[in-house]
């Protein structure tokens, strides 16, 4: 780890900075979901607020991810191990969502006999 | 910079034991002695499926007391409600807790650190605590079999909604068998986990200087994939446990649909809304993997013992290597086969069907070259040996009779039918176990400096080996009859007269004369276990005592160790020279070459190249 | 030989044990968590009726992440504070983490409480009402009780459940006696023995109960002791050849065989009880009630949806069956504090019904009282409020659409507390002028948020409603078993909380007891504390994505 005692004091900027994007992030998700006239898309709760309220969170842990957890100068196997998990994490959800989004549709009646 | 003394007391030392071996030796007894548990609920399970007519007999109905008896027989004879509670406890004891803690806790555990040159896993108050898990929740499990609700009764794949529902009418909920089931999984689950951060930490930090991976024996790759299928594929059923806890406490609905009714409670009081698909696919997320996890520790013995009594390296190493990380990754991407009719349309049950039968190819890759490491070998037949070459038409058989129920279509006949039941005891049962008790035969003179006994080994072999198959052939037979899973009475409510025009029923009846066929298979079965049970113990202190240290002359870094080990393991720090299976080099005069022997001074170039 | 790379690295791999232990523990939860948030997803896009959007209020759950934020920037400050050998900016920055840890387990628990105090009730057609229940200090039932005056009361000797079986006796163990003999065959000796064990109009007491179990248990092992030695003797009649030559040859399933064994064990049973071989007692002990006046919590039993006054049986868990006439088991109000038609309007829209027809005809605009009378008068200030809120929005274009946009479900169908606040300020009369200074739901106020429910607010509320028990289809507190939606909150949030409490004891651990290792090998604790501090990110990288998923979604 390129961690001397000279490296992590130059890093105490960064931290602050991340720290004061984190808090301004949350501020910004709460106005995006609560005020009228940053609501894009239709009234109320609809795909562009989820899609802006995820991305402003992933942008956040991304943000703790790599600065507090130093993912940004980590090593091989730490980047094996944890962007696998998240890989077989995002496996389990896409499989999931498959299996649950496509079932088999019956509209009750049977295929029509041949010559009919 | 250890943090324990050197003089524990007996507690210390063989209860809490932080030693890796202990602990080895203490996962394997606890799951020797499940096994045996599971194996007898078994047995009374076979006889209500081969007599359901007739009262359990009294050899085999000591074991309760009369008041148990008053309360789960009728009339003496297994009703299905007492049925049910075995079966579910049965494939659960079996699975969770005797087939993994014997393959991966025992093995894992005793046998990895040794092979890498470690001397010890990398946190061994981490490895006591796991084991400590395991017992309570184990014990948690088994004690729920005392409780008025009895244990759990929803099958070991406790779908809900039935298993929601199922002791639901009791008081005191935590007092239930489905309850304390579910606890005592979470115990287990948590067990694994920590068990595997510890396996996959000391594989890859605490080799020894020399030990490449690719220099590493077949069982430690099969350990580190295990422990990562453990690690990763665990927790979502951890979350289908920890939801179907909130149902069963705080009367949730997560896997209630709307609109259920019960005869004991009308319509249930449930929001609903919930999904029982979603359990199913939680369950058999770590379902599937968890097959492998039974799989790989088997093979990881058969592995070893195979280069040992051939003389020759383990054929296609390399192969096998990248086959069970493929297997791994894959194991992952299979697992609605299991849910063929739970009207998945036709797409993604062909994903599902395209991804098992890849599956199949890894599988086949390292079984196959199991069997290559045969040919040409200078084979000698000790008991270890007899069981691992067992072990490979046994798999074989298991392996691809699983084949067809791979395919979508074939699922929708075959699913919930006995077939598959004979396709995964024959995996597990004459395939796995026959593995591990081939381990068991290997190991026990490192461990305790004495071989078990030969003729023993024999008497408790040859007739497992003839019964077993006598077993469960039967079951793949009656399942493509048509016979169910579950059925308490083996079939015989549907039995009908030889002149009856029921199509279905005279199947059965043609078919059903097979139940005694394999419940008579299996009662010799338990006596064939006898001689092992005795041999375990008289082998301790009468078995003949090893020549040295490495009675097997095997190349790996587990037979440089006093026998047993001590404290550490290792006498001097060891280094590894070469690979694992050098056996009959040409240019050698002994027929193997271990890893750990340093080479002749040599010409400065060839030294250098063997540092590291 | 000691474990080597606890605290130096290994040189190929670059890392000691406690760093890949902790990234591959972290690997685990990131699959626990993934499992939560799927089943999450897929209960959410799959329910099958209306999921609660923004019910939470913000503002806690806004600070909590501020403070969980914090917490973050503080504890990798702590880590660099011992990396600098810098042992007082490790105290001050570790404490100030735990700190917040503790602040937000309050704010949680101050969350959670607050729930479990709100009640709900589902109406036949799906309407819903919710507010607080009026319930004496000391009951237990918390206003959610099966009432009746009991006629008998039959217990289940052998499955009894001891509070249970208390909770009746205090209530009315003076008024209950034995209904009838409670008669026992024993065996003395050689001999079966009849005997009165208690005597019609005994009293119940926990020991009657209990030694009628005793005799119970032992004469259903005794019985089937006997039953199943019966069953041996018929099989081996059924294969004498000598008395049944018909069934020579014949395999054991065939229907003969099992019908003859069936017959030969029948007369022995009947044999053996014409001699008084079977050992006799009830399972079974009816006490008589005397229209004595019981009360339960609603979760101990169900009950059979009688109007009060009407006859009703009542089956507690245990296997008690209470029989007699249904006392007021309804629910009372103190305030309802929200109404909510989104359900029965979803369940009407599936049906091709008209929604506001059948919203007219619900039991919660029927209810009595002045209570009823301000749900009447406040849902007619609701439809009139949304009116206008409907053409504001057509007037303003969607930018994506360039259509008008249209109110939401909540907006037309939920009357929050908010908004009975707002109409009764504006005395129920909503016109052009005055109607945007009603809040709809869609935006959370901060401000209500802060000040939460005060006595102002509820002088506006519906006071003392009465909901009839037999109109009720569904109740709850906002518990998991509300419906899914708080289900997965809870447990989410619960399941983090506990890893708040965990990491907060290691990270504990490491502030109170550490300075005997700092002084021995800074640099171990440095690892440790990297260590805890990874797992305290990976807690706040959760609470990340809860917030806005759980919150604002």
């Amino acid at each position: 780890m390129a961690d001397t005692p000279e490296e992590i004091k130059s890093h105490f900027k960064l931290y602050f900075t991340i720290a004061g994007v984190l808090f301004v992030g949350t501020v910004l998700t709460v106005l995006v979901a609560t005020v009228e006239s940053l609501d894009i898309g239709g009234h109320g709760f609809d795909t562009y607020d989820l899609v802006l309220g995820l991305a402003i969170a992933t942008f956040k842990m991304c943000c703790v991810g790599y600065v507090f957890m130093h993912l940004n100068h980590e090593k091989k196997a730490i980047y094996w191990i944890f962007f696998g998990s998240l890989a077989f994490a995002a496996i389990l959800i896409g499989l999931f969502g498959w299996a649950f989004g496509d079932p088999i549709i019956f509209d009750g009646m049977l295929p029509a006999k041949p010559g009919q | 910079m250890s943090d324990h003394d050197h003089n524990p007391g007996f507690v210390q030392k063989y209860i809490f034991s932080q030693d890796h071996k202990i602990i080895g030796i203490q996962y394997g007894l606890t799951a020797l002695l499940f096994l045996l548990l599971g194996f007898f609920l078994m047995m009374v399970m076979r006889w209500s499926i081969a007599y359901p007519n007739e009262p359990l007999p009294e050899w085999m109905s000591w074991v309760f007391t009369d008041t148990w008896k008053g309360r789960w027989l009728t009339d003496g004879k297994v009703t299905g409600e007492t049925y049910n509670m075995f079966g579910a406890m049965h494939g659960t004891i079996m699975v969770f807790l005797g087939v993994v803690p014997l393959g991966f806790g025992a093995f894992g555990n005793y046998v990895t650190p040794l092979q890498i040159g470690a001397p010890d896993m990398a946190f061994p108050k981490l490895n006591m605590m796991s084991y400590w898990l395991y017992l309570v929740g184990g014990l948690m499990m088994c004690g729920s079999f005392f409780l008025e609700s009895g244990a759990a009764k929803s099958g070991w794949t406790n779908y809900p909604p039935l298993s929601s529902i199922a002791d639901s009418q009791h008081p005191h909920q935590f007092f239930t068998g489905q309850t304390q089931w579910l606890l005592g999984l979470v115990m287990l689950i948590s067990s694994s986990l920590l068990g595997s951060v510890n396996v996959i930490t000391t594989i890859i930090n605490l080799r020894a200087k020399g030990l490449t991976w690719l220099r590493m024996p077949f069982l430690v790759w099969a350990m580190l994939v295990t422990a990562f299928l453990l690690l990763l594929a665990f927790p979502p059923l951890e979350v289908a446990g920890i939801m179907q806890v909130v149902d069963r406490f705080f009367g949730s609905s997560f896997f209630q649909p709307s609109g259920l009714y019960t005869s004991a409670t009308g319509v249930v009081e449930q929001a609903g809304g919930g999904s029982p698909l979603l359990f199913q696919h939680l369950f058999w997320f770590l379902g599937h993997p968890e097959v492998y996890v039974l799989l790989l520790p088997a093979i990881a013995c058969v592995a070893e013992i195979i280069p040992a009594n051939t003389r020759k390296p383990l054929w296609g190493y390399k192969s096998m290597v990248f086959a069970v990380m493929v297997l791994g990754f894959l194991s992952f991407i299979v697992w609605a086969h299991h849910m063929y009719i739970t009207g998945m349309s036709s797409s993604i049950s062909t994903f599902f069907q395209v991804t098992t039968v890849m599956i199949s190819v890894p599988s086949v890759i390292l079984i196959t070259s199991l069997l290559i490491s045969l040919w040409g070998g200078s084979i000698r037949f000790t008991m270890p040996m007899i069981w691992a070459c067992a072990f490979l038409p046994m798999f074989g058989i298991g392996g691809l009779t699983g084949l067809p129920l791979a395919f979508n279509l074939v699922g929708l006949h075959l699913h919930d039918t006995y077939y598959v039941i004979g396709h995964f005891h024959y995996v597990v049962a004459p395939g796995i176990l026959f593995g591990l008790f081939a381990g068991i035969y290997y190991w026990y003179p490192k461990m305790f400096g004495r071989h078990m006994n030969v003729f023993l080994g024999h008497l408790h072999f040859w007739p497992s080996l003839v019964a077993i198959n006598f077993v469960f052939f039967p079951m793949l037979m009656q399942g493509m009859a048509g016979f169910h899973r579950r059925w308490y009475n083996g079939g015989d409510a549907y039995v009908v007269d030889a002149d009856s025009a029921n199509v279905f029923g005279q199947i059965v009846r043609d078919n059903i004369g097979l139940n005694s066929v394999m419940s008579v298979a299996v009662f010799v079965l338990a006596a064939a276990q006898l001689p092992f049970i005795i041999n375990l113990f008289t082998s301790w202190f009468a078995g003949k005592e090893v020549a040295n240290d490495n009675p097997w002359d095997a190349t790996t870094l587990e037979w440089a160790t006093p026998t047993p080990p001590g404290h550490g393991n290792f006498t001097t720090e060891p280094a590894v020279y070469r690979g694992p299976y050098e056996y009959s080099r040409p240019d050698r005069e002994e027929d193997f070459y271990p890893q750990w022997i340093e080479p002749a001074k040599k010409a400065e170039s060839s030294e250098n190249n063997d540092a590291k | 030989m000691e474990i080597p790379y606890i605290v130096n690295a290994r040189k190929d791999t670059g890392l000691n044990n406690s760093k890949i232990a902790i990234w591959l523990f972290l690997a685990s939860e990131v699959m626990l968590f993934g499992g939560l948030f799927s089943s999450y997803i897929f209960l959410r896009i799959y329910a099958d009726y209306p999921w609660p959007e923004r019910t939470l209020p913000v503002l806690p759950g806004l600070i909590n992440t501020f403070i969980l934020i914090l917490s973050s920037v503080t504890v990798v400050f702590a880590w660099a504070g011992l990396k600098l050998r810098n042992w007082n900016m490790f105290v001050a920055n570790m404490a100030i983490t735990i700190i917040c840890a503790a602040v937000f387990m309050v704010f949680k628990a101050k969350e959670y409480a607050g729930k479990f105090h709100h009640h709900a009730t589902q109406t036949e057609d799906y309407g819903w009402v919710e507010g607080h229940l009026h319930y004496d200090e000391g009951d237990s039932t918390h206003g959610n009780a099966y009432v009746v005056a009991a006629k008998e009361v039959n217990f289940s000797v052998d499955s009894t459940t001891a509070n249970y079986l208390a909770s009746i006796i205090a209530q009315a163990g003076d008024k209950l006696s034995l209904k009838r003999d409670y008669v026992i065959r024993e065996i003395s000796g050689n001999t079966f023995n009849e005997k009165v064990l208690f005597e019609a109009g005994t009293a119940l007491t926990p020991e009657v109960i209990a030694e009628a179990k005793q005799h119970f248990i032992k004469a259903r092992t005794h019985n089937q002791e006997l039953r199943t030695q019966l069953l041996k003797d018929a099989w081996v009649i059924a294969r004498d050849p000598n008395k049944h030559n018909e069934l020579v040859g014949l395999k054991d399933f065939d229907s003969k065989v099992k019908n003859t064994v069936a017959e030969v064990h029948t007369a022995l049973v009947k044999k053996a009880e014409n001699n008084n071989e079977f050992l006799l007692a009830n399972g079974n002990m009816v006490f008589d009630a005397d229209g004595a006046e019981l009360k339960f919590n609603s979760g101990w039993g169900r009950t059979s949806d009688a109007k009060e006054g009407d006859s009703t049986n009542l089956s507690l868990l245990d296997g008690t069956v209470v029989t007699g006439t249904a006392g007021d088991s309804n629910f009372h109000y103190r305030y309802v504090d929200a109404l909510d038609f989104r359900h029965l309007v979803m369940k009407a829209e599936a049906k091709g019904l008209h929604a506001d027809d059948l919203i007219e005809q619900s039991p919660i605009l029927a209810l009595e009282g002045e209570g009823g009378d301000k749900i009447r008068k406040i849902w007619k200030t609701h439809k009139e409020w949304r009116k206008h809120l409907a053409k504001h929005l057509e007037g303003r274009k969607d930018a994506l659409t360039g259509e008008g946009r249209k109110p939401t479900e909540i907006d037309l169908y939920r009357v929050t507390w908010h908004q009975m606040y707002a109409y009764a300020q504006l005395d129920y009369n909503i016109t052009e002028e005055n109607w945007m200074q009603v809040k709809d739901d869609h935006q959370p106020s901060m401000i209500y948020d802060i000040t939460g429910m005060t006595k102002e607010h509820k002088a506006t509320f519906p006071k003392e409603v009465e909901v009839p028990r037999e109109k009720v289809r569904f109740d709850s507190v906002f518990s998991p078993k509300m419906n899914n939606y708080y289900a997965i909150y809870f447990t989410i949030t619960g399941l983090h909380g506990l890893h708040v409490i965990g990491g907060a004891i290691v990270l504990g651990y490491y502030l109170f007891f550490g300075r005997k290792m700092y002084n021995s090998n800074p640099e171990w604790l440095a690892n440790r504390v990297e260590v805890g501090g990874l797992f305290w990110h990976f807690v706040d990288l959760v609470w990340i994505l809860v917030f806005p998923v759980f919150y604002l979604m």
